[in-house]
């Protein structure tokens, strides 16, 4: 079920509400939980009934593990934790990279494989790394307390199951605990339903129509044939650009507006990434619940910076190659991730290199080179989406040569084309595509994100103080009659409103 | 409670009931301006009066219309159910056709409607352009399709590729679904209000003179002002087929196995049709459907017109389908008989203790000419015996040959040749039996293609002689050049008529 259709916003989630609110008042917090891991169930499964046995089935195994490492010890419990983060991965990679993995196989042998191609189903790649962290934590001896419907909830919850954000159970179990939790208040609906309001107009306003200039650009781009103007490959990689940006930070602002209506706090995703002026701070912006579990579980589990500079890189390095390579199962997001590993690899020592050079030190406090430094931040960003979005078009069953169209776009947007045509194609673009970009800089960079709009209120896990427009005005939500209006316009513009392109990019991952 | 879950003990406004109130009120208000103002699931209701509605009186529904952009609807709302009619009238109809472009247009024809009507069967066309044959498969499990008879297109098992248009329905229900219940719901609600009698809504929602497409629910029958291009007499210029074609019947065979297998078909009959196209490969089809059990039907013509060297228009399509339908109707009345039955692929699991390995692997007897020649006693055989030979073939095509002289054959002889044979990697085999001794005899050959794999297999190759000659010859040969592959435990059977077959002289010359 989608979070912009009709069934989920006016049938299923009021239902939802409804129904765990009589479960809290008369079966109490376990009723409450209950009916919400069934709803997330259903939720889950409404257009594929099998899903059910696969969530439900990974829900059941991990915390039956997790009770027999808990009281485990030695290395009964290591190898318990093993099987456990083994079999998790099993089974996203079984879904996910047994098809790339035959592929490659067969292009490098030549043998033909006799096999079907697995269908990837929706959330695995999210609920996968929570348990993974549930697991590890429970070696840890961090968890401590058990409870399987907490679990299951903690891990099926619906608001974060398909897209994320990747909840820690540290942050999320307590809460089912607390007295809010699954009980109608209206001050929680009121401010729930504007952040989802606001969710959904970054989705359907935004990357939806941005949606619209990228998908032909890179539609066209897989074609050998095909000769890309300077123009039209810059208005496709910066629509894109947009279009992944306001796509999911949409989706995890809608994620943050349920959670807070069953009266649950989820964490911020994204904290204007767009405003890094390096991919350091980049990266502790964009996706920021992925890159936390990354760090966490995969780079401090590899050594992180503790054995020395060459194996600091070399563990980012490889976090980055395998957190590119979970996003899809080909080799652009291979690339991309490499591409953001050497980019974190240049930044980190370029950071060593400036620390040692007074000039450079004084210098990096400027404007100015704020500025320089926001703009090579900014494009190498914009490079690396190139590499992302024709290896999503191909997850998706495109036709068309990755490295043609990548090559072709890059080469394009590097001015391989020549500029003859500048003029004629500047003069081309229409007015509307000019009004997005100016209003998707302007909001990306000079409004505060929506953990900040809503920081008065406190909106997401960790709190966040409002913000200034541009530097001038204050813009943050309080739970009056006038914001009430603009957040009721705003939604119903985005419910209403019908775009062309309705699914979630993130789904596909 | 800590700092990070929602503290009951804040509040952060007053009366805020009232104000979700006030949220909804607005929400409302604003949500009615933007519907009028633009584009929404809700527009539909409203759009549609421009839209002739001439359609609903023969039982069609509307697949498009000028201003309502629904993609996908032709097919899709059929696939998720939103039009009902169609998806009610497909699980019980007789004959299901599965197909792609040319099929939705060749299909929707006076002809095939008349011909259908006159059998008493009930069909629905079932047709996606670009479609594989997993978007019938698809449909056929959502829906629980169960036909008698199931006419596919054989082009459609070409690819097991979902295809473009239809993936997107596949995994993004959502995306469509309720945008097809909406524009479903206003097809409704005007089809009501030109039959409601009611003044007022007729003159609003019945005056529409924008073409619609429209698409029967009945028969899934397509409207021709939705398909067609303008006549161009563009001539089909045919496809050369190999014959027969053994290399492409192996990489289609399992897609229509996997289709026509479908446990849904179990008790249907199953025909493979194909519309005329540089596509068409009529022996393809042929060996196709001797393979699963299916009946082929095919109509040669050598002069059909099309309006973009590929889909038929609209006159040709009427003058195909007429001549079509005299063909199926032998293999439709075969399926009322019970026949064209899906007949499941025998899976040979070599076993040394039943199979056939009644025979001998003395290839190096054989007469190897230039370009070919056999090491023996060189590969494993199956029963871990090391008496396979290896044939090195140097040259493609080069031929190993057997003449067997002591069995004179007959008019009516079966000569049978079989035997063990596989590759290191995927070699083309060529076996051959040939009349041999007898010049004067008119030529009798037949040729077979296999496959190899690394697998080992029994390959079978045979042939009745029409006429009386001194003996036979069996040839194998392989492709490309510079390949082997290796032969175990070889039997040629000579298989007398079972009944005295009608006598028939070898032509002689005039001197005898």
């Amino acid at each position: 079920m989608l979070f912009n259709s009709y069934t989920f916003i006016f049938l299923f989630v009021p239902l939802t509400l409804l129904l765990t609110a009589l479960a809290r008042r008369f079966a109490g917090v376990r009723g409450a939980s209950a009916i919400l891991v069934a709803a997330s169930l259903f939720f889950y499964a409404y257009h594929d009934i099998r899903l059910l046995a696969l969530i439900g089935g990974s829900i059941v195994i991990n915390y039956l593990l997790t009770g027999l490492i808990s009281p485990a010890e030695g290395r009964k419990r290591y190898w318990l934790t093993v099987l456990g983060v083994g079999l998790n991965l099993a089974l996203l990679g079984y879904f996910k990279y047994t098809n790339f993995f035959f592929e490659n196989v067969s292009a490098i042998t030549g043998a033909d494989f006799d096999f079907k191609r697995i269908a990837l189903p929706i959330g695995i790649s999210f609920y996968t790394f929570q348990q993974v962290a549930y697991n590890t934590d429970t070696y840890s001896r961090k968890i401590k307390e058990r409870d399987f419907l907490s679990y299951a909830l903690f891990v099926a919850f619906f608001p974060q199951l398909i897209a994320g954000p990747i909840v820690h159970h540290g942050q999320i179990i307590k809460q089912f605990a607390s007295d809010t939790f699954g009980r109608i208040r209206w001050e929680n609906i009121l401010i729930g339903v504007s952040i989802f309001g606001l969710g959904l107009f970054s989705k359907k306003i935004f990357a939806d129509s941005f949606a619209g200039y990228a998908t032909p650009v890179f539609a066209s781009v897989r074609d050998p044939e095909t000769a890309m103007s300077f123009v039209t490959a810059w208005k496709g990689s910066l629509s894109y650009t947009f279009q992944i940006y306001f796509d999911f930070a949409g989706y995890s602002t809608m994620a943050v507006g349920l959670g807070r209506m069953f009266g649950v706090k989820l964490p911020v995703n994204f904290f204007s990434p767009y405003k890094s002026t390096n991919i350091i701070e980049f990266w502790r912006r964009w996706h920021i619940t992925l890159s936390t579990f990354l760090r966490d579980y995969l780079y401090i589990a590899m050594g992180g910076n503790r054995k020395g500079k060459a194996r600091r890189w070399f563990n980012l390095m490889a976090t980055m190659v395998l957190g590119g390579l979970w996003h899809g199962a080909n080799w652009n997001f291979v690339i991309w991730g490499t591409l953001h590993g050497a980019y974190l690899v240049i930044n980190h020592a370029f950071n060593m290199f400036v620390k040692k050079v007074a000039v450079l030190a004084a210098l990096q406090k400027t404007v100015g080179w704020k500025i320089i430094s926001w703009f090579i931040t900014f494009i190498a960003v914009v490079i690396a989406w190139v590499f992302f979005k024709i290896g999503t078009d191909m997850l998706s069953g495109s036709s068309g040569s990755i490295v043609d169209g990548t090559g072709t776009m890059l080469s394009a947007m590097f001015g391989a084309g020549g500029f003859s045509t500048f003029g004629d194609d500047i003069a081309a673009l229409d007015l509307k595509f000019w009004l997005f970009l100016i209003a998707g800089f302007a909001i990306a960079l000079g409004m505060p994100n929506m953990a900040q709009i809503f920081g008065n209120v406190r909106a997401t896990y960790e709190e966040h103080g409002p913000s200034k427009a541009f530097g001038l005005i204050t813009v943050s939500y309080r739970p009056n009659i006038i914001w009430t209006a603009i957040m009721a316009i705003i939604a119903a513009i985005a419910v209403f409103y019908l775009s062309p392109t309705t699914e979630f990019l993130y789904w596909a991952f | 409670m800590t700092e990070n879950t929602v503290d009951n003990t804040i509040q952060y406004s007053k009366a805020s009931g009232f104000k979700l109130l006030a949220f909804l009120c607005v929400f409302l208000i604003a949500g009615v301006v933007s519907i009028i103002k633009f584009d929404s699931y809700f527009t539909d209701f409203w759009k549609i009066r421009k839209c002739n509605p001439e359609g609903y009186a023969r039982g069609d529904f509307m697949t498009a219309c000028a201003g309502i952009k629904v993609d996908r609807y032709a097919f899709g709302s059929i696939y998720l159910g939103s039009q009902k009619n169609a998806v009610k009238n497909a699980k019980t109809a007789d004959v299901i056709i599965f197909g792609n472009s040319r099929t939705m247009r060749s299909f929707s024809t006076d002809a095939m409607d008349s011909y259908f009507k006159s059998k008493g069967l009930t069909y629905l066309i079932f047709a996606v352009e670009g479609a594989s044959f997993a978007s019938a498969q698809h449909t056929v499990d959502k829906l629980g399709l169960k036909p008698k008879i199931v006419m596919t297109n054989t082009e459609i098992l070409y690819t097991d590729v979902v295809g473009a248009a239809f993936s997107d329905l596949v995994y993004f229900p959502d995306k469509y679904k309720t945008r097809f219940d909406f524009f479903h719901a206003a097809q409704s609600l005007q089809k009501w209000a030109c039959q409601s009698g009611i003044k007022t809504l007729e003159n609003y929602y019945c005056k529409g003179r924008t073409n619609a497409g429209w698409r029967s629910a009945v028969t899934g029958r397509f409207d021709w002002e939705l398909v067609a291009e303008p006549e161009k007499n563009l001539l089909i210029t045919p496809r050369t087929e190999k014959n027969p074609p053994t290399s492409r019947l192996s990489a289609i065979l399992p897609n229509a196995e996997e289709f026509l297998g479908n446990s849904n078909f179990k008790d249907s009959c199953h025909v493979l049709y194909m519309v005329n196209s540089p596509n068409s490969e009529p022996n393809l089809q042929t060996a196709l459907a001797d393979e699963v059990g299916a009946l082929p039907v095919y109509t040669p013509f050598n002069d059909l017109k099309t309006y973009d060297k590929s889909h038929l228009d609209r006159p040709e399509s009427e003058r195909w389908s007429q001549a079509f339908v005299k063909d199926l109707d032998p293999a439709l009345d075969k399926c009322l008989e019970g026949g064209g039955r899906y007949t499941p692929p025998v899976i040979e699991v070599f076993d040394i203790a039943t199979a056939d390995i009644d025979g001998k692997t003395d290839f190096e007897t054989w007469r190897a000419r230039e370009g070919i020649k056999v090491l023996d006693s060189f590969a494993e055989s199956p029963d871990d015996n090391k008496t396979a030979d290896k044939i090195v073939v140097e040259k493609a095509g080069a031929r190993l040959q057997k003449i067997y002289r002591e069995t004179p054959i007959k008019a009516g002889m079966t000569v049978r040749f079989g035997g063990w044979f596989w590759a290191d990697e995927d070699t083309r085999m060529r076996a051959q039996i040939v009349r041999s001794c007898s010049a004067a005899t008119p030529v009798e050959q037949f040729n077979m293609f296999f496959m190899l794999s690394s697998e080992p297999k029994r390959y079978e190759i045979s042939h009745t002689f029409e006429y009386d000659h001194d003996c036979a010859l069996v040839q194998i040969t392989a492709s490309p050049g510079n390949t082997s592959f290796y032969g175990w435990r070889y039997r040629t059977e000579f298989k007398p008529p079972e009944t005295t077959p009608e006598l028939r002289l070898s032509p002689t010359s005039p001197d005898k």
